[in-house]
């Protein structure tokens, strides 16, 4: 499968998930959403990385989360997954020079940069399930709503709804094009530069034409520089409830010591 | 090059939002202000295109291996550089929410790093400086390779910058920067041939699209009214790298930072951390039943077993509804 | 109303390369009326539809809708008279639901909404798509497309309906569909086609054009019926 087709198929998942639901996640107002999604961010990514512990008690936001948006957690996990590599890259780095011992397994010592090396994939894994969390039970269109609800230009909100309307119809336009070329390619599947840039650049011609179509579209229907963007956002007691139970429960979980107290109840027992 | 949430701090993360708002704005305003309306629909179209040119691959020549174009300098090339900002930001966006390309936290960085390096340094320094008076193919060429290496360049260093002053790599500066600068000189390279040929097929098959951008005359009054705006960029960007680096090294944890300033002091922490030492003290010098337990160790698998409990329970929880949904 | 005629008077377009689409085109509609404009590709179909609602501005002669020629001054009052249905959908939809896309004309003429409210039901209840309301246009079929991309200009409440290529990419049903809502509008519809069958059922008259000039102008039967001219036609 091309990587055309692997983006069509996330992006019709992402619009097909969030457009059913009605869950308890979903009918919050996504300013209430975005505003819990960037607490629990700060919250995750302000652990040192010595406390795994207390990085992994933070796995409860998503999965409750995604219980309340009625979305199973295995696919979630299953999608953070795909970002692993690059951060276990990143992190790899941290074993290789940190070999300060701190746990032991048995007689087998574990270094620090393993512990931190854990700490790096369980944040990464950890913070890209609460924005995939924000995503599917809202939609990329009313998360842009959202931010434009929170202050962001109406420029860049225009530019958000028209590519993220235009990847579906150019995504689709590249992959016909890609296939009529694999038709004829006799079982070549990569580019040259030059063939490469010829592709591309008829991809670029058709669209700056459609460019062109769809500014006599929108002459045609009175426009003159500003889009009329209006679709009010409806914030009730229960999203500042929202916002405030889940914002009270990281900044709990973030400075108070609960891996303390689990060695604390280990050791009673 | 996306930058994972997992490879910074909210303290980097912030300051690389403010620089990347404050220009987003800047940009949002030009835009704005310019007298053709035909130039939202033109970046709307051309973000969608920067995406979909980035899924089709070209092989690297002698390598074997193949790759793709992050699309900087082509947007500013297609759009100018405050449009083409615009454009290659709100493609970042996408990747980030809907394609976990990307942190949402780091997307400040990401926008700094990917956007304002490839189209204000690649492209209105080094790119316009060679080719932007004449199109030939010569100049085409040098100025999309030379432009790619540079913006990406200035990324590497960005996101080396970035890395080291969030504190979570333990490859020093100078082992960081060397692989991040190597690697991107090599990608930049591939990127700028790549970019060389479409822009020279552009400027042979319809050079208007390359061209209406700036004529001759305003580009010379925008690369004039250009030049405070890269000074406000510059001191912008030092000051950010000075308070951050300062801040990073003195006090690599930025929320208890921030608690700091908020509050006058760290007790806050200390406080609550030591009640629930306190609390539990007297109860392990009775009932310890394992003296060298280690702490660590009881702490992390604690945790993880809360998880696992709630989310067993929570699939419990949903499977037990869906089945009375469906009896229903 | 009855003031909405559209009037060609010898109008030329040159395009900036240099290309002659239009060589003194003629024609005056009546309100009312329902006109096909056909003629081989290449014959200036498009170029004249763009001269409809001021898109492009003749380079001689000059247009007339309703009383108002059109300048720069008068494109806005001209915009609203006319509404252009182009011919792909997916140039035509570009906001983010249905809706928005349908209120997007009366909301830049600045109505109050209530009253874009009342115009997008009643625009979407007319071609019959009413419970699109909340879908995104990618979710959409191709005839669903189609009806929403006129909904959208009917919602700016035109007196003359200009389709362009309105049956193409539809399936049968849906273009059933389409020819019923083109006999049902009230306005003056002019569409452009290369559908003959459904210029038959829907159009009294018919312009043909070729080379960028108007070589028949008269009722359709007559002159689909004439075999040496629609083969000079190119059709």
């Amino acid at each position: 499968m091309s990587s055309i087709d692997k983006a069509l198929l996330t992006l019709n998942d992402v619009e097909r998930i969030s457009s059913r639901s009605t869950s308890a996640m979903s009918v919050r107002d996504v300013r209430a959403k975005l505003i819990v999604t960037v607490a629990y961010l700060v919250a995750v990514l302000s652990f040192p990385l010595d406390n795994l512990g207390g990085i992994i008690i933070f796995a409860i936001y998503p999965l409750v989360g995604c219980t309340m948006a009625d979305i199973s957690y295995g696919r979630v996990l299953k999608l953070s997954l795909y970002t692993l590599p690059f951060i276990a890259f990143i992190g790899i780095f941290n074993p290789l020079f940190d070999h300060r011992p701190m746990l032991h397994v048995g007689t087998v010592a574990i270094s620090e940069g393993w512990i931190q090396f854990l700490s790096i994939i369980v944040r990464g894994l950890l913070s890209v399930q609460a924005t995939l969390l924000l995503i599917l039970s809202s939609g990329f269109i009313s998360v842009c709503r959202g931010l434009k609800g929170l202050g962001l230009p109406d420029i860049f909100a225009t530019q958000l709804f028209l590519l993220y309307r235009y990847i579906f119809v150019l995504l689709q336009e590249a992959r016909s094009m890609q296939m009529a070329r694999t038709a004829r390619g006799y079982g070549r599947t990569s580019y040259g530069m030059r063939f490469w840039a010829v592709f591309v650049g008829q991809l670029l011609l058709r669209t700056a034409d459609r460019a062109e179509r769809l500014h006599r579209a929108m002459l045609s229907r009175g426009f003159c520089g500003m889009f009329p963007l209006s679709h009010p956002l409806r914030w009730q007691w229960s999203d500042t409830l929202f916002v405030i139970v889940w914002t009270a429960l990281f900044v709990a979980g973030r400075l108070c010591d609960i891996p303390l107290l689990f060695t604390h109840i280990f050791n009673r027992i | 090059m996306h930058m994972a949430d997992a490879l910074v701090s909210p303290a980097v993360a912030a300051g690389a939002a403010v620089v990347s708002v404050a220009a987003l704005i800047v940009a949002a305003n030009k835009v704005k202000k310019s007298d053709s309306t035909n130039i939202v629909p033109l970046m709307g179209v051309i973000g969608a295109f920067i995406f979909a040119a980035q899924m089709i691959n070209f092989s690297i020549p002698g390598t074997g291996s193949s790759g793709h174009i992050v699309g900087g300098v082509l947007a500013a090339a297609l759009l100018g550089p405050w449009a083409g900002l615009i454009t290659v930001a709100s493609v970042l966006v996408v990747q980030c929410l809907v394609f976990a390309d990307g942190g949402l936290m780091a997307i400040g960085c990401n926008i700094l790093n990917m956007g304002i390096c490839t189209t204000f340094i690649g492209y209105a320094l080094v790119y316009r400086w060679i080719a932007g008076r004449s199109l030939t193919p010569w100049r085409i060429f040098l100025g999309a390779i030379l432009g790619c290496i540079v913006g990406l360049e200035a990324g590497a260093v960005l996101v080396t910058a970035e890395t080291e002053m969030s504190g979570i790599t333990a490859l020093s500066w100078n082992q960081f920067f060397a692989l991040m600068t190597s690697i991107h000189f090599a990608i930049g390279a591939g990127e700028g041939i790549a970019t060389g040929f479409l822009l020279y097929f552009v400027a042979k098959t319809r050079p208007s699209l390359l061209l209406s951008e700036a004529p001759a005359q305003s580009q010379a009054r925008e690369t004039r009214s250009l030049r405070p705006v890269m000074i406000v960029f510059g001191a912008l960007a030092i000051i950010f790298g000075i308070t951050f680096t300062w801040i990073a090294s003195s006090h690599p944890d930025g929320l208890e930072w921030s608690i700091e300033r908020l509050t006058g002091s760290t007790d806050i922490i200390n406080d609550t951390a030591a009640a629930t030492r306190s609390a539990f003290a007297n109860v392990q010098n009775v009932t310890s039943v394992l003296p060298d337990y280690d702490s660590t160790w009881s702490g992390i698998i604690g945790c993880t077993m809360v998880v696992i409990l709630t989310w067993a329970i929570l699939t419990c929880m949903r499977h037990r509804r869906h089945a009375t949904q469906t009896v229903k | 109303m009855s003031h909405h005629y559209v009037k060609f008077d010898n109008v030329h377009y040159r395009y900036p390369d240099g290309f002659e689409a239009l060589r003194g085109v003629s024609f005056l509609i009546t309100h009312g009326e329902k006109v096909a404009l056909v003629g081989a590709n290449g014959a200036g179909k498009s170029t004249l539809m763009l001269h409809m609602n001021g898109l492009l501005q003749a380079s001689e002669g000059s247009v007339i809708i309703g009383d108002v020629m059109i300048t720069r001054k008068t494109l806005p009052e001209i915009r609203r008279t006319v509404g252009l249905v182009f011919q792909n959908p997916d140039d035509q939809l570009f906001m983010p639901t249905v809706e928005e896309d349908v209120a997007f004309g009366p909301r830049n003429m600045k109505l109050t909404e209530e009253e874009v409210e009342r115009r997008v039901s009643h625009a979407l209840e007319a071609v019959g798509v009413g419970d699109l309301r909340h879908q995104a246009p990618y979710r959409l079929s191709g005839g669903q497309k189609r009806s929403v991309a006129i909904a959208t200009v009917l919602s700016m409440e035109p007196d003359i309906l200009v389709l362009d290529e309105p049956s193409s990419n539809l399936d049968p049903h849906a273009r059933r569909l389409l020819i019923k809502q083109i006999r049902d509008f009230y306005h003056t519809v002019i569409v452009t086609s290369h559908d003959l069958d459904l210029v038959r059922q829907t159009c009294p008259r018919t312009i043909i054009m070729a080379h960028g000039t108007v070589i028949a102008d008269g009722p359709t039967a007559t002159l689909l019926d004439d075999q040496a001219l629609m083969s000079r036609a190119g059709l």
